[in-house]
């Protein structure tokens, strides 16, 4: 009897030994993935987007988005920093400039970003980063539309629906979560 | 807060709780009765016993393979998150996380026929939880890393590979002694479901790839498939239901299931012995109260067109377009809820040994010194090897045991066993079996090695239990 005392005994002073661990380490615990997604795109010539004989002066395009994921309360609260790339091509003979809008829930603008879309015969891309530091990231998360304008600069021949060339977006977010 | 649990809870689901049910030092260990449970071909001694109720076999068996708690949680000054990030590098998609666990309701047995009689019948209910993962490393990543730097790298959906139940188990065996060297036996199990959930054949990717239209384009291809049985009445029940619901279950109102374990002891020659055993040969079959869950199809995204014509017309363009491109996608990669039957195939384990004995010739009756009519019993040490099969949703685990077994006393007996899985390349164990009076008292753990620090610990196992057990004695009673 003595000897199983003794085995059943260092079995459980064996078990009771866990060394240096730190369990409250789990408070730590947090997920900071990053995703590039996808956002807006177009490739348009000047006749599909000048109705009829007329041609284009000023604001000729103004269009306003109800924002779906400013209703996703996850990615509201998770999301701390984010980069916004917009990559124009434009070969048409005119210079333009776009405007991308965002208003809080009270129609006011909380950023304006600002798009020079110059002309460049060879193709060339204009890039343009926009930065939402975490100072900064509520002009996303309280965005709950969107406008997007686009200008025809003044100068240089009329552009109707025989101008040559294209006018190109590509653009992309990255979009930094940290989940608690 | 709930999220963060959740996944250190999946983290540890395998680490505080062995080898996927690898019971080496049971199996053969034919001084407890519970021995039958491995092997119903044991070769067994007693005239009877009987399990002291919910005290009988209480069994816990956890493992996981690639990493340990000392990874994780090492009282070293590097961050958490970086620690996770290090396991993550070095885990495979191929490590595991398995837990089982087992106790008995009773469990009582008998030899017919008195002294004598050359069949030994055993029945008893026990209840099982069974939960078995692959380590989904490709989701983990996307969840730890996202997509961001991870262009043209796909995410493998088929790392989502889990499975869980719990179950009644509703036995009875024979134990047939044919002659000196052969004994065989068999079990007839009737299975009680309580819950059943798998999510085990899915496939799939999701991958971000240079865009034609856009920089980016995202490619999911989804055939995933979670599997429930038994959810649907608990979710209905509610927490005040729970019991109620869960004793309903347990016995026999829920999904039924048929099984049979098989097994053999042959003593060749004098001292030699070979043993082998198959249990849960059987299926589950998932009738009622079932729910499949299913995400399958495949969606490309380069982002969301503006639409320029519609704009100039002065539609919505844009609101339409993301609109549509959300329907879309729920389209293409619909979730469904389906409510199918199923069959679920128990997981087959396979067993087999073969000892050595040497050594005096044991006495089990107090009192009584080593005579003549010990040539009858059984030699007090053994050595032998084992080797253990369990089936698993992508291959068998195997596990290769070498034992030694000792008589201590005539009322202590000792089973050492080193083991090589999956899991660990030095798994030491010990058994003890006691008999005081008629009272049986077993104990059993393995990885006795590394217990002295739980923290580099990759599996474990233990049990125990109580029995009361009336020797065979070699007079008539």
């Amino acid at each position: 009897m003595r000897k199983l005392y003794l085995v059943l005994g260092i079995a459980i002073l064996l078990i009771s030994c866990a060394k240096d661990l730190d369990f409250s380490q789990t408070e730590e615990f947090q997920l900071t993935p990053v995703f590039d997604v996808s956002l807006l795109f177009f490739e348009e010539t000047p006749d599909r987007f000048i109705p009829d004989d007329m041609e284009i002066i000023g604001n000729f395009i103004s269009d306003t988005t109800d924002l779906v994921i400013s209703e996703d309360s996850f990615v509201i609260e998770s999301l701390m920093r984010a980069e916004l790339e917009f990559e124009f091509t434009n070969t048409i003979p005119r210079n333009f400039r776009a405007e991308v809008v965002f208003l809080n829930a009270d129609q006011e603008p909380v950023r304006v970003i600002d798009l020079d879309v110059p002309q460049n015969n060879e193709g060339e891309v204009t890039t343009h980063i926009e930065d939402f530091p975490e100072e900064d990231i509520a002009d996303i998360t309280a965005t709950v539309q969107l406008v997007v304008n686009f200008f025809l600069l003044p100068g240089g021949d009329p552009v109707t629906r025989d101008t040559e060339g294209i006018l190109k977006l590509r653009s992309k977010g990255t979009f930094y979560l940290l989940i608690e | 807060m709930s999220k963060k649990h959740l996944v250190i809870i999946f983290f540890l689901g395998g680490v505080v709780l062995n080898q996927a049910q690898n019971k080496q030092l049971l199996y053969d260990f034919n001084e407890i009765p519970q021995s039958l449970l491995t092997n119903p071909g044991a070769k067994i001694n007693n005239r009877w016993h009987a399990g002291i109720p919910f005290l009988s076999g209480i069994y816990v068996n956890a493992g996981v393979s690639g990493f340990d708690l000392n990874d994780l949680f090492a009282d070293n000054g590097v961050n958490f998150n970086d620690k996770i990030r290090n396991i993550l590098s070095g885990i495979s998609r191929n490590d595991v996380i398995s837990l089982n666990q087992q106790l008995e309701i009773f469990n009582i047995g008998f030899r017919k026929d008195g002294w004598r009689g050359r069949a030994y019948y055993s029945f008893g209910i026990y209840e099982e939880i069974d939960f078995f993962a692959y380590f989904p490393k490709d989701l983990a990543i996307l969840a730890f890393e996202g997509n961001g730097n991870a262009i043209n790298r796909p995410f493998n959906l088929a790392d989502l590979n889990v499975k869980g139940e719990a179950l009644t188990v509703f036995h009875f065996g024979i134990n047939k002694k044919v002659n000196e060297k052969l004994t065989y036996g068999l079990r007839a199990k009737i299975y009680s479901s309580i819950l059943d959930f798998n999510t085990t054949g899915n496939r799939g990717s999701f991958i971000t790839v240079d865009g034609q239209d856009n920089f980016l384009r995202h490619q999911i291809d989804a055939d995933l498939k979670l599997r429930t049985s038994g959810y649907n009445s608990f979710r209905e029940a509610g927490s005040e239901g729970f019991l109620g619901n869960f004793r309903k279950r347990a016995f026999l109102g829920g999904n039924l299931g048929l099984g049979f374990d098989l097994g053999f002891t042959y003593e060749p020659k004098e001292q030699w012995t070979v043993t082998g055993s198959l249990q849960d040969l059987g299926f589950i079959w998932h009738a009622n109260d079932v729910e499949t869950y299913t995400i399958e199809g495949q969606f490309e995204l380069e982002g969301v067109e503006l639409p320029f014509p519609d704009l100039i017309d002065g539609n919505d363009g844009l609101e339409e377009n993301i609109d549509g491109t959300f329907d879309n996608i729920q389209e293409q990669v619909p979730l469904d809820t389906i409510s199918n039957q199923y069959i679920r195939l128990r997981p087959l384990k396979l067993n087999s040994s073969v000892k050595y004995s040497f050594g005096e010739k044991k006495t089990k009756i107090k009192g009584e010194e080593c005579d003549c009519k010990a040539k009858d019993k059984e030699y007090k040490n053994a050595v032998g090897a084992q080797l253990f099969a369990i089936g698993r949703s992508r291959t068998p685990l195997f596990a290769l045991t070498l034992f030694y077994q000792t008589s201590l006393t005539n009322f202590l007996d000792l089973k050492t066993t080193y083991t090589v899985d999956k899991f660990s390349a030095k798994n030491i164990g010990l058994g003890v079996s006691t008999d005081i009076g008629n009272l049986n008292f077993y104990i059993l753990a393995d990885n006795l090695l590394d217990i002295s620090n739980v923290a580099k610990i990759n599996s474990f196992s233990f049990q125990m239990g109580f029995n009361i057990k009336l020797p065979e004695t070699e007079k008539p009673y």
